[in-house]
């Protein structure tokens, strides 16, 4: 019986696994490199001014989120502000992946929560960096394809629209416990309309709508 | 940014790298803004507390405030200014609604002790009092409009007059408050005595201008008024 049991645990704790590792690759059949680019925003992004509901631990902060790419210095800022134009946050994000917090409401100063949104930014803006492990599929069906890096901390899965090239998808997956998932609508002018961040097992949701 | 127009941002740089013939154009908007009232053009005023009592016992009158309103958000390192606009009401004591419907749709109000949301059709509300930040918030608004703030104990109030207005500096004293608005600015119309403009700002060298247009006093505003459409 308690190796049953054991059995019946090991099979479960292999399924989850398996499941995070082979997801997608069911349906996918691995092709030869494709032509896409594995980052939203491209190299001639100036700025765009999103409408944003952030909801972290059963608060929910709504307003305006505005990303410029400095003209001199091409870092990346953050903003994100209240209606009324209260700042909540001011991040700016550098061309060599340094992030820096420039403010910050006190309500929100959360080592925690600046790690998770700096991750999220990091994946809008930049591409993979460092040794990686690339791989391409394509989905006949659905007419996606699926760019996959692997690299020591994690992999991640770039789902491409087969006609524009653009993402509309984005996944990262650290550890069964640590899933970043990024859905983003159509484009318009290079630029997605709408751009829905979740993370597995964290209190922390992002919505936010390109403003017309 | 696919249309600028209705994303309400200025280029500046843009702006002037463009075309001379846009300063041309442009010129009497500038010639406008300079003629706008500079900080410099105004001197303090000798007697302020005689000016407070004035503008205090003008505000006790004001019983209701309909105005279109524009919120510039200037981001100094960016040099980005992003502007919304809506609509205003207020009723005394402290009953108030901002409708911002550009660039986003979005409704406070302040009614019976709580504020009201309306964000672009997902309502919410909750206690003034839940969020000591809101609670500060609040406090500062009400008391702009309702004109206490000049007899506030929470600021340091100087006054300036120019030949059209009187502008209040207010300086929070409180420690907590000044972490997120460093001076407040208010400008008061000497031909009505309403307040037009409050410049909010902030220790990053941000600051928020909100003008107040088209203002009309003292019209009735009906309770439903303060409530949303959908």
């Amino acid at each position: 019986m308690t190796v049953l049991k054991k059995l019946a645990t090991i099979l479960i704790i292999l399924s989850i696994s398996l499941q995070s590792c082979f997801h997608y690759h069911a349906a996918f059949k691995q092709v030869e490199a494709v032509n896409v680019k594995p980052v939203v925003f491209s190299d001639s992004f100036e700025k765009a001014l999103y409408k944003t509901n952030i909801q972290f631990l059963n608060k929910e902060y709504s307003g305006l989120m505005f990303f410029k790419r400095m003209n001199e210095t091409h870092a990346t800022r953050v903003v994100f502000m209240s209606e009324f134009g209260l700042k909540f946050f001011d991040f700016e994000l550098l061309d060599n992946g340094e992030f820096s917090v420039k403010y910050i409401l006190d309500e929100l100063n959360r080592e925690s929560l600046i790690g998770v949104l700096e991750q999220d930014i990091k994946l809008l803006f930049q591409t993979v960096q460092g040794p990686v492990e690339r791989k391409y599929y394509f989905h006949e069906n659905k007419a996606v394809y699926l760019e996959k890096y692997r690299l020591d901390k994690g992999r991640y899965y770039y789902f491409f629209d087969e006609k524009s090239t653009k993402i509309s998808q984005i996944e990262f997956t650290g550890s069964v416990f640590k899933k970043i998932k990024i859905i983003l609508g159509d484009y318009s002018n290079g630029l997605p309309k709408s751009i829905d961040i979740k993370h597995v097992n964290k209190a922390l949701k992002l919505q936010l709508r390109l403003v017309k | 940014m696919q249309n600028k127009k209705d994303i309400a941002l200025f280029y500046y740089q843009n702006l002037f790298a463009k075309s001379k013939l846009l300063i041309v154009l442009l010129f009497p908007v500038f010639l406008s803004f300079s003629l706008l009232p500079q900080s410099d053009s105004f001197k303090a005023v000798n007697q302020s507390s005689i000016l407070i009592q004035k503008l205090d016992s003008f505000a006790l009158s004001l019983k209701t405030i309909r105005s279109d309103f524009t919120q510039e958000k200037h981001i100094s390192v960016l040099e980005e200014v992003i502007i919304s606009k809506g609509k205003f009401i207020f009723r005394r004591p402290n009953t108030l609604k901002w409708s911002y419907y550009t660039p986003i749709n979005y409704e406070i109000a302040l009614i019976d002790g709580k504020f009201k949301i309306n964000n672009d059709g997902r309502t919410s509300e909750f206690d003034i009092n839940s969020n000591k930040m809101f609670a500060e918030i609040n406090n500062m608004i009400v008391s702009m409009v309702n004109g206490s703030i000049l007899t506030s104990k929470s600021f340091d109030v100087q006054l300036f007059e120019s030949n059209k207005q009187y502008k209040a500096v207010l300086n929070p004293r409180q420690k907590d408050f000044k972490r997120f608005i460093s001076e407040i600015h208010i400008f008061f119309e000497k031909s009505d005595l309403m307040v037009s403009r409050i410049r909010m700002l902030e220790a990053s060298g941000d600051f928020t201008l909100i003008s107040f247009e088209n203002r009309t006093k003292n019209e009735s505003i009906a309770d439903s008024e303060f409530g949303f459409k959908n």
